[in-house]
């Protein structure tokens, strides 16, 4: 190279090299044979390369840098001195990019507080380091020796920068622009040629300002290539930096009238993702307004919200009633934003209005958006109609976006003021769906809320938004004024009385029937008797209705707890799950990576503890779906004729070799003649529990007696045992989920089994007691009514458990 | 070789967890309960604290904020390792001032790959005394109120799916700030980032 070429001499040279570097032999193997083969070129021409002390090659054109590669410049910095161009500067960065009649490169330069202005001739005297994509020179400091023009550029095409050829040289290419942004100190544009995208940055900004009619231009731009690389030098991107707009050439003009876009309608944005991310337009009719320049049209295939261009914000667009969010700009995470045209001069707009809009489509939440909008109106239209929607097309978002109508009864309401303004939130129901309707306005405005049970006809901009549990959505209406809530119908007005003011207008009218007595004795006598009977009867009405309300609500409140409870359960379980999970996790993990340090006693205790958490996991699923089975009623009561005798008999031989004889099980058995009538599935989970615990909490050899009686219509179960017994503390809590005494110590278990005893006794209808003391060992009774008549036993009572009583 | 501290009552989990960790060359004691893990942690500072959070005695959100209570103790990294996994437990770990929070089952490399990342970090926050407790003096560096915030808590080497978490939005999001903020501050790398924030937050702690 430089004129001088290895030739037949090669072999020998390498063999010198080797004898002469000092690299040590031991890391030759290990150092690509590409930089040596540099090295020894770099080495051999200048002939100086061996003793350490001696220095290295002076390096003077910007290809001899580059030719050194990134191995070579990493084995060692060599010294660089050239005289180049400066062909661009990167804002607010150490470095600039040079370029001689060689090539180009790059120059870091930490010691200057200026930076150099691209066109200028400078004298860079520094060392070569390597970089990510190419090898770089580190210049502490820079003379600036007169100006040049320009190189002429080298031309090449995206596809090529695009797998890392020509960083740092001065390039011209040519692109679509797609896109364009502004940022305070460079604007951007997006170009795309072919299937690749990329970003050329301008940084001498003032006082250029992008023209309209690059948007959708063919452009050709010359400036530097930085390639964007991963850690191990592969290249992920690109992006061109660009002195200014005078290295852009308009080679064919964009629209100038963005509205000559081609049409598009809403259905068909949907199902073109592809077209995500561009600018789109489409026309329709405005069905309402946001303040905060935003609004919502509609077509005759969609709706859709539009968000206007409008000028830079730091923070995201939010819409948000009551704490929750009913609108969000899913802006890009760019760190540009997206306009900078001269903001076109808008019409005011009223819904009705037919309007064609040009702005960016993007998926946001479970529709779509129109950002950095642009509109034009094209004419009046008359008042836009709500849509009349069904419920289905409410939860599967057929509607998001749009205008419609609905109908149902006020369940709940709530309302707060944040800056003068009011929000209200109601939500409604019709037995089928919940909707929470939205309303903000003015606290002149302000909303005399309806009654609650009203029912009401609601219009408003329809949207869904995941609920917490991320199970159903959850469906919103925005509305637009006070005027999209009208109350069909009210609850009858003496729901809101008091029966004080009842009262009070009964005894207004008796004291005025007493006067007309004193005229009219015996017509009034009538009169009277008329009136306190219609006085007792709007009584009773009163009552009724409160009764209703309150029924009702009660209902509503139950429901809630459920479901809170629900979850809690879920969130419990899968605690339960993870810990012998992580056991087992951990000790797999001992057996494959440490499985030589491991002593075998220390192998078989994980496989033991492997063992151990996974039988635990499977009991734990079992009573998990057990309880599952009871509480969905799966479960059901359907009772059948059991010999009580025979049946405990057989559950305490099952008992006792599923715990191979560990304690005895006496059955003492009462004189039961008639047959039982139970629930024979039912009936072994709760004994089978029993039983079991009363083994569990024993030691080896002591009874666990059950005893089987008949009291009346009941079955008497007692299953007693002189194990570790439970504290008096504790029993308050037994029945509760994954509760368990604080004296188990290690004995397994889920903390289940006597939450299921319960939902079955109550399943059951019967009701259970529990005796016991620490150290003294555990009596539970259960009673249930196995004996009552067939026709009875269909309408079981469900008594709640008796949770715990005192120690005997 | 760095101590760790792992206080864990489920016996089998407390005994695996040493094994690994001594096996990693790890300097290893282990306490049953949190009263005796805080009683160790004071009497002999470790150089990391594995704490399970439900325990009996004292539960682990209590050893971290006692811990984090004193000057000795008070930068030791601390890492949950739980299994409570819903997002607001995350969130209340992580407000307390955990380091990370570590959700059972967790692979051993996963719980390694936590230790190294936490130890590292201590050792880059030595010679800085960052005060963590505000964001303010981070508006400074010319930065919006949510990317000091943001800012605050990569610079305590939180990712961003975490901080997504700690702050209630989505980890785009904190990416989106995290963009504008490393252009103003000029730096590339969220290193680099920590850094600046570091200076800034130990020079006003002086």
């Amino acid at each position: 190279m430089f004129g001088w070429r290895p030739g037949a001499n090669t072999a020998a040279g390498l063999t010198h090299f080797w004898n002469q570097t000092s690299v040590s032999p031991r890391l030759l193997p290990l150092i690509p044979k590409s930089a040596l083969i540099a090295l020894w070129l770099g080495a051999s021409a200048s002939s100086v390369w061996g003793a350490e002390n001696q220095p290295l090659a002076l390096l003077t054109n910007a290809q001899q840098v580059l030719d050194l590669g990134i191995d070579g410049a990493m084995l060692a910095p060599h010294p660089v001195q050239l005289r180049a161009v400066v062909t661009s500067v990167v804002i607010r960065r150490p470095w600039f990019y040079v370029q001689d009649a060689t090539a180009g490169i790059l120059v870091i330069c930490t010691n200057e507080s200026r930076q150099p202005v691209a066109g200028q001739l400078i004298e860079v005297a520094g060392m070569t380091i390597p970089g990510l994509q190419a090898p770089h020179v580190y210049a502490p400091t820079y003379t600036i020796v007169g100006s040049a023009p320009f190189p002429v550029p080298h031309r090449t095409n995206p596809s090529r920068l695009a797998i890392g050829e020509d960083f740092g040289q001065w390039v011209a290419l040519e692109g679509n622009v797609v896109d364009y942004f502004v940022h305070p100190e460079q604007d951007s544009l997006l170009l795309q040629e072919g299937d690749q995208h990329f970003v050329v940055n301008i940084s001498l900004k003032a006082p250029s300002a992008i023209p309209a009619n690059w948007l959708g231009a063919r452009v050709e731009v010359q400036g530097v290539c930085w390639t964007q690389t991963r850690a191990d030098g592969v290249p992920t991107a690109f992006r061109i930096h660009t002195p200014g707009t005078n290295h852009i050439r308009v080679l064919r003009d964009g629209p100038t009238n963005l509205f000559a876009l081609p049409l598009r309608t809403l259905n068909s944005l949907a199902s073109q993702p592809s077209l995500h991310d561009q600018r789109v337009r489409i026309a329709g009719t405005v069905t309402c307004l946001l303040p905060g320049d935003s609004l919502f049209l509609r077509d005759q295939t969609g709706a859709i919200q539009a968000r206007l261009l409008k000028p830079i914000s730091e923070e995201p667009y939010i819409l948000s009633v009551n704490g929750e969010t009913l609108f969000k700009d899913s802006s890009k995470e760019a760190s540009w934003k997206r306009f900078a045209r001269p903001q076109p001069n808008l019409e005011p707009l009223t819904p009705g209005d037919h309007i064609e809009v040009v702005g960016t489509i993007s998926s946001a939440g479970f529709g779509l958006i129109l950002s950095d909008a642009e509109y034009r109106r094209l004419g009046p239209g008359v008042a836009p109609r709500p849509a009349e929607v069904s419920n289905a097309a409410l939860r599967s978002g057929l509607r998001e976006g749009d205008l419609v109508r609905w109908r149902g009864r006020l369940i709940d309401r709530d309302s707060h003021e944040t800056l003068g303004k009011v929000e209200d939130l109601l939500v409604l129901n019709d037995g089928e769906v919940t909707v929470r309707a939205f309303l903000v306005t003015e606290r002149r405005d302000r909303l005399s809320p309806p009654p609650l049970n009203s029912r009401l006809e609601v219009t408003g901009i329809c949207s869904r938004e995941m609920d917490e549990l991320k199970t159903v959505p959850n469906i919103r209406l925005l509305l637009r004024s006070a005027d999209d809530l009208r109350i069909l119908s009210q609850p009858p007005p003496w729901e809101a009385w008091n029966i004080g003011r009842i009262l009070a207008i009964g005894a207004a009218l008796g004291a005025g029937s007493l006067a007309w007595i004193a005229f009219l004795r015996h017509r009034v006598a009538r009169q009277t008797s008329e009136l306190a009977f219609s006085n007792l009867r709007l009584r009773a009405e009163v009552e009724e209705r409160k009764r209703a309300e309150a029924e009702l609500s009660g209902t509503l409140a139950t429901e809630k707890e459920l479901n809170q409870l629900k979850s809690q359960f879920v969130a419990l379980v899968s605690h339960e799950f993870r810990t012998p999970l992580g056991v087992i996790l951990a000790s797999a993990d001992l057996l494959s990576d440490y499985f030589d340090t491991l002593t075998p006693a220390e192998r078989a205790e994980q496989i033991a503890d492997i063992k151990q958490s996974t039988c635990h996991m499977a009991d734990l699923m079992e009573d998990v779906l057990v309880l599952g089975r009871v509480e969905s009623g799966k479960m059901g009561y359907h009772p059948q004729a059991i010999d009580l005798t025979d049946f405990c008999q057989r559950l305490i031989d099952e008992m006792l070799s599923a715990t191979s004889r560990r304690c005895p099980l006496p059955l003492i058995a009462g004189d039961i003649i008639a047959p039982a009538r139970g629930n024979e599935t039912i009936l072994r989970h709760i004994l089978h529990n029993l039983l079991a615990n009363g083994v569990k909490y024993s030691a080896p050899g002591e009874p666990v007696c059950l005893k089987v009686e008949r009291e009346g219509d009941e079955a008497v179960f007692t299953v007693s045992d002189r194990g570790i017994g439970i504290s008096t503390e504790d029993q308050k809590f037994i029945f509760e989920a994954f509760y368990r005494g604080k004296n188990v110590s290690d004995r397994p278990g889920s903390g289940l089994g006597l939450v299921v005893v319960k939902r079955c006794i109550e399943l059951h209808g019967g009701t259970i007691e529990l005796h016991s003391a620490e150290e003294a060992g555990t009596t539970v009774v259960v009673r249930l009514p196995l004996f009552r008549p067939p026709g009875q036993t269909d309408l079981l009572p469900r008594p709640p458990c008796v949770p715990a009583s005192q120690p005997t | 070789m760095n101590k760790i501290l792992i206080i864990e009552d489920q016996p089998q989990m407390r005994r695996k967890l040493a094994m690994i960790l001594e096996r990693e060359n790890f300097q290893v004691s282990a306490a049953p309960n949190g009263l005796i893990g805080l009683d160790m942690a004071r009497s002999d500072p470790p150089d990391l604290v594995i704490c399970d959070v439900m325990m009996p005695e004292l539960d682990g959100y209590g050893v971290l904020a006692r811990l984090r209570e004193e000057e000795s103790t008070q930068r030791i990294p601390f890492i949950f390792l739980t299994a409570k996994g819903e997002n607001q437990d995350i969130r209340t770990g992580m407000n307390l001032g955990a380091d990370d929070y570590l959700t059972k089952p967790v692979p051993s490399d996963e719980l390694l790959e936590a230790i190294e990342a936490r130890l590292e970090r201590a050792q880059q926050q030595q010679g800085f005394s960052p005060d963590f407790r505000s964001a303010v003096p981070l508006e400074r560096l010319g930065l919006s109120v949510r990317e000091a915030e943001i800012l605050l808590w990569v610079a305590q080497g939180k990712s961003n799916f975490e901080i997504g978490m700690i702050l209630g939005i989505s980890a785009a999001t904190v990416k989106k700030h995290l963009v504008h903020t490393y252009q103003k501050l000029s730096v590339e790398t969220r290193n680099a980032a920590t850094l600046s924030a570091l200076r800034v937050l130990s020079s006003d702690s002086r």
